[in-house]
């Protein structure tokens, strides 16, 4: 060894029983994997909750009565669906106290194997003119550029970037713009004008393999925004009051729906992740009092040698720190791994929008659990550390042989 | 009849708290008694002692009889009953664990019995290891130096568990030394050897006595061995003595 000191000699220390170390390290590394996976999961449903409702743009969505849970699932996923509805109820919802603004949508069926674009996307129309939800971004990206009826906007995770051409149905489209990235339905959705969509559906029975066939005066849902001072409960039971056959639900519902979902995997996630911590604090503290109680000689005579009480303390705290420092960082390290590698399927799964925070707030939510583990060994070890330490050298050496 | 010069030791076995002396180390009243069930075992018994600077100590004795209880009491690595202990010019029961622990890294040496090598550690590393708790670190090379005087300089890297106890045996001499103590408490250091490895420990004490002036005491169960000091004390229940038989050798008594 070229050093040798008491971080050395710990170091060393832990190899002696190379299989009892790995348990604890391994024991150590499922708990702080786990907390991290639980906590990244977490903040993800919290950023999602908070940045869902101001993305939605709107305060309210109407859908044709029975489709609310897969409208919210397009919102929150971008998983497509399709239902129709009379363009008629647009008007009527307008004419209603308390409402501002009113703007139709028409989702369309999506091909899957559209030449743009890999994967499952979401197609839905717009109609410019009354649009609150989408047009506000135009004016601030696209400087007042006025979007022409195959102009289309795509989003954050269409494979798509401005002024690049797709073709939906036979209709050939360009991309004005891409929004950012919002980690709603929004990014998987591509946006085209309702001119553009009535287009795509005259040419799809000529130019596209398979008919679109939505039919004329049809929308799927309306999207409101409620007058300054209105309430929103108020606003959303008299539109369900005033028309039959819709259901109305709050950018608000679409939060609790996510918050529904993961309530259960999140309440059970950290249930394990918290009996896993006990469990370590209780492993450790119990092997670490074996070790101890297994080298008390040689603790003892490392105090003839000229050891200090403090630095058998320091040596037993520092072996119990790099142990679960290590399989704390092992534990990081193999669960930011899988995280990200599984991201997508983990959003799907859980159904969540948006999981994966900024890379300065993973490092900051890492360096917590790697003090957590390093707490819990520490946390663990100090009866045994300090007994040891307390303990006379001579009677050390005597028990211990 | 005793002599003058018993007179001499006689005084000295009897050494009070207070007395002027140059001793290295010094013993008053010196006690360690414990409860074991009903009855209290008297470990060390009202020991008196003075030894001086470049002393050999020999100190025999049965089994049980407090040698090393005894020279715990000495290293400080136990706290008497009653009495005291006197080191260096340093009462050892006013010192703090911080300057007890600095006093025994930097001038005492403890050789055991048993194994004091950490088994994770190459016979070299183990010599090195002192020198984390003193002032000044073990250099590799003055490691090597000890374990080539030991005559294990083949071995230096070597594990523990791959040396035979008498290896082992001149690696915890070495290990004792690697700070330059003073004063060598040594415990049996050859109990579990072969007589040849336990006469060449021996003469490595005897050398490092003569040739460095370290003080020694011994502690064994073998009055042979004992012949190596240049005073030979017996230990009998807690009690401490002079050797009868080495006074007499050394014409301090007679029949």
């Amino acid at each position: 060894m070229k050093d040798i000191n008491l971080f050395n000699l710990a170091l060393q220390n832990l190899r002696r029983k190379p299989y009892r170390s790995v348990a604890i390290g391994l024991c150590v590394a499922v708990m702080t994997g786990s907390l991290f996976a639980a906590t990244i999961i977490l903040r993800g449903v919290q950023t999602s909750l908070s940045v869902g409702q101001a993305r939605l743009g709107a305060d309210l969505v109407v859908v044709p009565s029975g489709y609310e849970a897969p409208a919210q699932e397009a919102f929150i996923t971008g998983q497509p669906t399709t239902f129709y509805i009379s363009d008629q109820i647009e008007a009527q919802i307008a004419q209603l106290p308390g409402v501002a603004q009113t703007s139709s949508q028409v989702f369309v069926q999506t091909l899957t194997n559209a030449s743009c674009c890999i994967g499952e996307f979401f197609l839905v129309g717009f109609d410019p003119d009354s649009d609150f939800t989408i047009s506000p971004w135009l004016v601030t990206h696209l400087e007042g550029k006025t979007l022409g009826s195959l102009d289309v906007i795509a989003g954050d995770r269409i494979l798509l970037r401005e002024g690049d051409g797709a073709t939906f149905y036979g209709t050939n489209f360009t991309v004005a713009g891409v929004l950012e990235r919002t980690g709603m339905g929004i990014d998987r959705t591509i946006y085209v004008p309702i001119d553009g969509l009535r287009q795509m559906i005259a040419d799809s029975a000529e130019l596209a393999e398979e008919t679109l066939e939505i039919p004329p005066n049809q929308i799927s849902s309306v999207m409101v925004s409620i007058a300054p001072g209105a309430d929103i409960i108020d606003v959303a039971e008299a539109i369900e009051g005033s028309l039959t056959n819709v259901n109305v639900f709050t950018a608000s519902q679409l939060n609790q729906a996510v918050a529904r979902q993961l309530q259960g995997v999140m309440g059970i996630t950290f249930g394990v992740t918290a009996t896993l911590w006990l469990m370590s604090l209780l492993l450790v503290g119990l092997i670490f009092s074996l070790i101890v109680n297994e080298r008390q000689r040689e603790l003892g005579l490392l105090r003839a040698m000229g050891a200090r009480g403090k630095a058998v303390f320091q040596l037993v705290m520092s072996e119990a720190g790099l142990l679960t420092g290590m399989g704390g960082v092992v534990g990081l390290v193999v669960s930011g791994v899988l995280l990200m590698s599984f991201s997508r399927l983990i959003q799907l799964k859980l159904r969540i929008p948006y999981l994966l925070p900024g890379m300065l707030e993973i490092i900051g939510v890492e360096i917590g659990l790697l003090v957590l583990a390093l707490l819990t060994g520490a946390l663990a070890s100090l009866q045994p550390a300090l007994s040891i330490s307390r303990m006379e050298p001579y009677a050390a050496i005597r028990q211990g042989e | 009849m005793i002599m003058t010069q018993h007179e001499m030791y006689h005084q000295d076995m009897n050494y009070k708290e207070g007395s002027t002396s140059s001793a290295l180390v010094e013993l008053w009243g010196l006690s360690k008694h414990y409860q074991q069930g009903p009855e209290i075992v008297r470990a060390v018994d009202d020991v008196s002692l003075q030894v001086q600077a470049g002393d050999f100590v020999s100190i025999t004795g049965r089994s049980g009889s407090g040698k090393t209880t005894l020279l715990s009491l000495i290293g400080g690595l136990t706290v008497p009953t009653s009495g005291g202990v006197r080191i260096f010019n340093q009462t050892v029961q006013d010192l703090s664990d911080n300057d007890l622990s600095a006093l025994r890294a930097e001038h005492m040496g403890f050789v055991f019995q048993f194994s004091s090598l950490i088994p994770t550690l190459t016979a070299l590393d183990n010599v090195r290891l002192p020198g984390i708790f003193a002032n000044s670190s073990v250099s590799q090379a003055y490691a090597r130096e000890l374990l080539d005087w030991v005559g294990l300089s083949e071995k230096l890297h070597s594990y523990p568990a791959e040396l035979s106890g008498g290896q082992q045996a001149r690696v915890s001499l070495a290990l004792a030394l690697a700070n330059k103590p003073d004063l060598l408490l040594a415990d049996e250091p050859t109990g579990n050897l072969d007589v040849d490895t336990e006469w060449e420990i021996l003469s490595l004490l005897r050398d490092l006595n003569q040739s460095q002036n370290m003080t020694v005491l011994l502690v064994t169960h073998n009055p042979e061995l004992a012949k190596y000091g240049n005073r030979h004390l017996v230990m009998h229940s807690g009690e401490l003595t002079e050797s009868y038989e080495w006074l007499q050798e050394q014409g301090v008594v007679h029949d």
